[in-house]
């Protein structure tokens, strides 16, 4: 029952990083909570589907469409919260203002709902498709429901408390300030996504020329540690990162910061008061 | 601004596609699970080479190949098999483990310069292993077929 709760809960609390930032970041954002809800919904149902579907989808590409399915999500999922920080910076002094215009940017899809959802939903997905399938797999393996719905009870609490905890936390230090700590934590998770699924790539036998390990730090933080796993969800540390993975990394950082620091000339927009 | 993004991403895979190295024959190993454990747990490969591992999961169950030393997780339904590419890896040990039953699931990877892997069979140095893996006797050590026209 144990080891069962510490598989859900390490996965589930790779989960909450994301989820816990990213509803934290778009505070503000109007009917950010049905995208949320969206999103989880969305996320839970196609875990299990992902999950019935594994054997299909690595059979693909070789026997590598799981690696092409990893980068894909961390891909788009970049994306989408790319474009969400990019969304909140224009619109920032209308946030701040409390500005809400119902209906209207929903329809004209100005405001990134759907965006949100997806990044939640994929975020959810991958880790979400590996409990379903460990979850299985117990009880395949004859270990009693009670003894496994129990590890999981205990898992999934202790994921979603570290979330809840990392929500509330972070909504008390978010600064007022124009652009806040948790969008910049977002930064660092696009750019550590965008290195991750590059990673994948690299496992599936592209760039090869520079899928060398650059160093290894493990000396300092091993892979596989709640603090490395904590680390990896946030700014995607890992001990052995690849000469294309840093490449990424950098990359991906400079344009966000780039992009995020000069692209705010919000226009001036009449509020109605 | 997404589209743009995505373009650049897209442009950046195509470009670098090509930079990639030729493509030949990788040398294939094949890991079984079973009662989750891999068998063979301790993998002897040359170093230097790609290897192409197929892990067949012959138990009813999925299980999670994971190493962080090789950088490469895969999940693998009950009764199917996946392809894990991993190598050029340089001289040392690779633990992997099954992340499902991380208690039995465990063996690693060992690589060596072909000059010192000699036709012995099953044994691995004790001072090459740091790691608190048992040898166990059925390890397999694998030669890489001659290359054509080298050395």
């Amino acid at each position: 029952m144990l080891s069962s709760a510490l598989v859900v809960f390490r996965e589930v609390f790779e989960i909450v990083l994301i989820v816990g930032i990213v509803m934290a970041a778009t505070q503000g954002i109007p009917h950010r909570k049905k995208s949320i809800y969206l999103g989880f919904g969305g996320g839970i149902l196609g875990s299990a589907l992902v999950a019935i579907f594994t054997s299909r989808i690595s059979e693909f590409a070789d026997g590598m469409g799981q690696e092409y399915f990893n980068a894909l999500i961390l891909f788009t999922a970049s994306a989408f919260i790319g474009w969400t920080l990019i969304w909140m910076k224009r619109h920032a002094r209308e946030m701040r203002a409390h500005f809400t215009k119902v209906g209207q940017d929903v329809a004209s899809g100005r405001l990134p709902f759907f965006s949100i959802s997806f990044v939640i939903a994929l975020a959810i997905l991958r880790e979400g498709a590996e409990i379903a399938l460990f979850s299985y797999g117990m009880l395949a393996t004859g270990q009693s429901p009670a003894s496994l719905a129990a590890g999981f009870t205990i898992g999934m609490s202790g994921g979603i408390l570290v979330g809840v905890l990392l929500y509330f936390g972070l909504l008390k230090i978010s600064t007022r300030a124009f652009f806040q700590i948790t969008s910049w934590l977002l930064v660092f998770v696009v750019s550590g996504m965008m290195a991750q699924g590059i990673g994948f790539l690299t496992s599936a036998g592209l760039f090869e020329s520079l899928s060398f390990t650059v160093w290894d730090s493990s000396w300092l933080l091993e892979d596989g540690t709640l603090t490395s796993d904590g680390l990896k969800a946030l700014v995607g540390y890992t001990a052995q990162p690849s000469a294309i993975q840093l490449i990424v990394y950098a990359l991906t950082l400079f344009s966000l910061f780039f992009f995020l620091r000069f692209s705010g000339n919000p226009k001036k927009v009449s509020i109605s008061s | 601004m997404k589209t743009l993004k995505r373009l650049v991403a897209l442009g950046f895979l195509g470009a670098s596609v090509f930079v990639t190295g030729s493509v030949f024959a990788e040398s294939e190993i094949v890991i079984r699970i079973k009662d989750h454990k891999f068998e063979p747990s301790v993998v002897n490969v040359p170093a230097g080479e790609k290897i192409k591992l197929v892990v067949h999961n012959d138990d009813p169950s999925p299980e999670e190949f994971e190493s962080h030393k090789l950088n490469r997780e895969k999940v693998i339904q009950g009764g199917s098999k996946a392809v894990i590419l991993i190598g050029p890896l340089e001289e040392g040990a690779y633990p992997f483990f099954g992340e499902f039953n991380e208690s039995t699931a465990k063996g690693q990877i060992i690589a060596k310069d072909a000059n010192t892997v000699d036709g012995a069979s099953g044994g691995e140095d004790g001072a090459q292993s740091t790691d608190s893996i048992e040898p166990s006797s059925d390890a397999v050590t694998f030669e890489a077929p001659p290359l054509e026209g080298n050395q």
